[in-house]
């Protein structure tokens, strides 16, 4: 099968997901009053869940490719939670439950962090056993067997808590509240952290590629990985790759947004005319 | 009421060497600025020395099939050279000026850790004696500055060179990881209480981004360093293949702390230029947070961009690709810094002292340099390159044309304030056009010798080779122009510190908290502080009625 050709296959792109989206965008634009930006954050997110989950993207996983696990990982734990938080709208900011949750939050930071970073390896660890179930070949240096436990774990169940995990992840840097996020220096650190977090899992995978060099001499796990036909090896450095350096760049770029926020630092004066003035309005 | 903040401190008389208490004073002082000019000294000396050992290389090479020096002691140059310049003239001229001035930009009177200070200070000074001390027991280093393995194992180099190279950078790495706490705790605990992080000095500001990449990249090398001490010590094989161990993981070790150690260099030469550029365009900075923020993605990034330097060590294409995306990607920060230079001197009122003419030179050569440096990130053209004097070429652009044109635009700027006495502007520009000539003339040129496919440290070369000899001779007149204008440059401190003390507490009008004290500072460096509200307070103070964005 060619790559296009896989590629322009009907079968191969999920009407229902295409549906589900249409329905949920559609709701999103009657139900809430939101501006134009959340609501292209929102049209973004369930564009990423699409291609993470309903497009010939995902349908890839059924070759056993590595790098597009890891592809689905990064879209649906650290990307697709900005945007969904981005586009939260203001009306359901109203219930004073849902405020008093999200103040609360940044109260909880390590907890979270940890939380994240959990998702991130377990999740890798996860998908890398169902990996190996579903090819006989060892992942990462896993080894899961057709009837291994892992295989009984619903996928959308393991891929719905990647989102709640990088929702919650998230919460301190991106928290709606203005009063439920850290300080900015403090977010700065708490992303470079992650970073480091995600730049080690990527390093780990990238090296322990080594591992799968013995396999490439076995022609069928090649020929597995059509149409896009790498060898385990490159697959699994593409995985680590994806995690090490787009993952790392990721963060950075939302430090440095932050950081150019806080250079600009308001003066006591201003907030106060600031404060003076939405009291007025 | 007044205007200025009390700083409770004793004020005795800063000790000197002809007005302490003895000449020990010096040593045992642990005074940031005293520290601050002993590691500039200690710089200098060392800045002489390596220069010595790259006239030396320059002579050997200047013509074809010369033997001017045994291969043996070739190879024992340019390793002290480069290791020289890096380690013991770059990073004790950036960390010395750090030292000097951090405290007195956030109106502090000392850094957060005196004695810590002091330490560092000797351990640097200690490594760097151990590693020359190599020559006299039994041969220098001889494996390269960055002491590939298995080349730097007992099976090839037998000498002791290698395990004074060794311990003698374990010290200075422990100093220097001393320094990065200090600047990071300093800036956090000590600035005047005003002062809020967003409203640093860039200088300032560079420094304490400096100290967080000095605490991150140290412990990296020291790590590979131990462990190959432990290699050839006690016949280990972290670095030995052909025992089980990985020659690749060296270079994994040198590199993680190799590539974050040209920031090391480059992001306080960054801060000095944007402290020099917009008190001599008489305009404040262009886009302060867009300097500062980027040099924060600068450090980041640094840490993820090491596998550029071994695109030729055999890794797959996948892991070259990603590298060379995030290596191209760091270029970004550093473009945006120059694009704010340029933005500050536009439509300015440039004043063109030797400080500034310095600068200048910076952003010219180091953005060739980085230019060369970005070339580098293209796969094929590294596979074609590496090892050549290309690479040469570029390492001299990014070091000398950058770090060592923003030291010595930073050692004029400051000269006033450190010594209370203006090094001469005529001498000054001896030293600039010289320099910066010899520079061009010899770096430039060994772009298209590497290109021609000269190899880096080759001993010698044959006469029928088409233009080697011709750009060598070039290359080596160049290195002697560069002589000269240090000579011009030594002359000029020499005559400047024999003059009398009589530089004005802020010479050149700027804007920062260091020109409010004398020049030069009290041992207690504030009595008062003047008001800080934005990032220019001098500059609010003198102008009241037309003062700077509030920040507090």
């Amino acid at each position: 099968m060619s790559f296009t050709g896989y590629f322009f296959n009907i079968d191969n792109w999920s009407v229902p997901g295409f549906l589900a989206v249409m329905v949920l965008f559609v709701s999103y634009l009657i139900f809430f009053d939101t501006r134009k930006l959340q609501k292209l954050a929102f049209g973004l997110s369930l564009i990423l869940i699409y291609l993470a989950l309903g497009s010939p993207l995902a349908k890839l996983t059924s070759f056993g490719l590595h790098s597009i696990v890891m592809l689905q990982h990064i879209i649906l734990l650290m990307i697709t939670p900005i945007l969904l938080l981005k586009a939260l709208p203001n009306s359901l900011l109203q219930s004073s439950w849902l405020v008093s949750v999200l103040n609360k939050v940044k109260n909880t930071y390590l907890l979270l962090w940890l939380l994240g970073a959990v998702a991130m390896w377990g999740g890798h660890f996860f998908s890398a056993a169902l990996l190996s179930a579903k090819t006989g070949t060892a992942i990462c240096g896993i080894n899961a067997t057709a009837g291994s436990w892992v295989t009984a774990m619903p996928s959308g169940l393991s891929f719905a808590l990647l989102v709640i995990a990088g929702l919650l992840f998230y919460l301190p840097v991106f928290n709606p509240l203005d009063s439920g996020r850290l300080a900015p220096l403090k977010r700065v650190v708490y992303l470079f952290t992650a970073c480091v977090s995600c730049s080690t899992l990527g390093l780990y995978v990238v090296f322990s590629a080594n591992s799968a060099a013995a396999v490439e001499a076995i022609p069928i796990f090649n020929t597995l990985r059509n149409p896009l036909p790498m060898s385990l090896r490159n697959d699994q450095e593409l995985a680590g790759m994806l995690m090490w350096v787009p993952g790392c760049i990721l963060y950075v770029m939302e430090s440095v947004n932050i950081l150019l926020k806080w250079y600009d630092g308001e003066t006591a004066e201003e907030s106060t005319v600031a404060a003076v003035k939405i009291s007025k309005d | 009421m007044s205007l200025f903040i009390d700083i409770p401190e004793d004020d005795d008389q800063l000790p000197a060497l002809n007005t302490g208490r003895g000449k020990l004073i010096w040593i045992s002082s642990v005074d940031h600025k005293q520290l601050g000019i002993m590691y500039l000294w200690l710089a200098l000396f060392f800045f002489l020395i390596g220069g010595i050992e790259a006239m030396i290389i320059r002579a050997q090479l200047a013509s074809a099939d010369n033997d001017l020096i045994s291969p043996e002691l070739y190879n024992q140059i340019f390793t002290m050279h480069g290791t020289t310049m890096i380690f013991l003239a770059l990073m004790p001229a950036l960390i010395g000026l750090a030292t000097y001035l951090l405290p007195l930009m956030i109106g502090a009177n000392e850094m957060a850790f005196p004695r810590l200070n002091a330490f560092s200070f000797w351990m640097t000074c200690m490594g760097g004696f151990l590693m020359y001390f190599s020559f006299f027991s039994g041969g220098a280093p001889d494996a390269g500055w960055f002491n590939y393995a298995p080349l730097s194992e007992n099976n090839y180099s037998s000498t002791a060179g290698v395990d004074y190279y060794l311990v003698g950078l374990i010290l200075t790495g422990m100093g220097s990881i001393g320094a990065g706490l200090n600047f990071v705790t300093t800036v956090l605990t000590l600035r005047s209480p005003q002062m809020k992080l967003n409203m640093l000095p860039l200088f300032a500001w560079m420094i304490f981004i400096n100290g967080f990449l000095l605490l991150a990249a140290f412990p990296l090398l020291n790590a590979g360093l131990f462990m190959m001490l432990i290699d050839r010590q006690f016949d280990a094989h972290f670095f030995i293949p052909s025992t089980g161990g990985s020659a690749i993981l060296w270079q994994h070790f040198f590199w993680a702390f190799g590539h974050p150690e040209v920031y090391i260099l480059a992001l306080p030469a960054f801060g000095i230029i944007s402290e020099v550029i917009p008190v001599f365009s008489r305009k404040p900075i262009f886009g302060y947070k867009f300097i500062a923020a980027s040099t924060v993605a600068i450090a980041l990034l640094a840490f993820g961009v090491w596998i550029h330097h071994m695109f030729a060590a055999g890794m797959s294409n996948t892991v070259n690709g990603f590298f060379a995306a995030s290596s191209m990607l760091i270029g970004i920060p550093t473009g945006i810094k120059v694009i704010n230079w340029i933005g500050t001197m536009y439509k300015g009122s440039i004043r063109m002292t030797v400080s500034m003419m310095f600068t200048m030179a910076f952003l010219i050569d180091f953005t060739i340099g980085g230019l060369s440096g970005a070339s580098f990130a293209i796969v094929p053209i590294d596979w074609q390159l590496t090892d050549t004097y290309y690479v040469v070429a570029h390492i001299h652009y990014v070091f000398l044309g950058g770090t060592a044109f923003g030291i010595f635009a930073g050692i004029f700027y400051w000269f006033p304030k450190i010594s209370g006495r203006h090094l001469s502007e005529k001498l000054g520009k001896w030293h600039l056009w010289l320099f910066v000539l010899g520079f061009n003339m010899t770096f430039l040129l060994q772009h298209v010798l590497g290109i021609l496919g000269m190899p880096r440290r080759v001993y010698t070369y044959p006469v029928d080779l088409s233009y080697w000899e011709v750009l060598n001779l070039i290359s080596s007149l160049g290195a002697i122009f560069m002589f000269a204008g240090i000579a011009a440059f030594l002359w000029n401190i020499y005559v400047t510190l024999k003059k009398p003390r009589q530089a004005d507490d802020n010479p050149w009008e700027a804007w920062t908290l260091e020109w409010a004290t004398t020049s030069p500072p009290q041992l207690q460096n504030f009595t008062s502080l003047p008001p800080v509200h934005s990032r220019r307070p001098l500059w609010d103070l003198k102008h009241p009625d037309n003062p700077d964005k509030k920040l507090n």
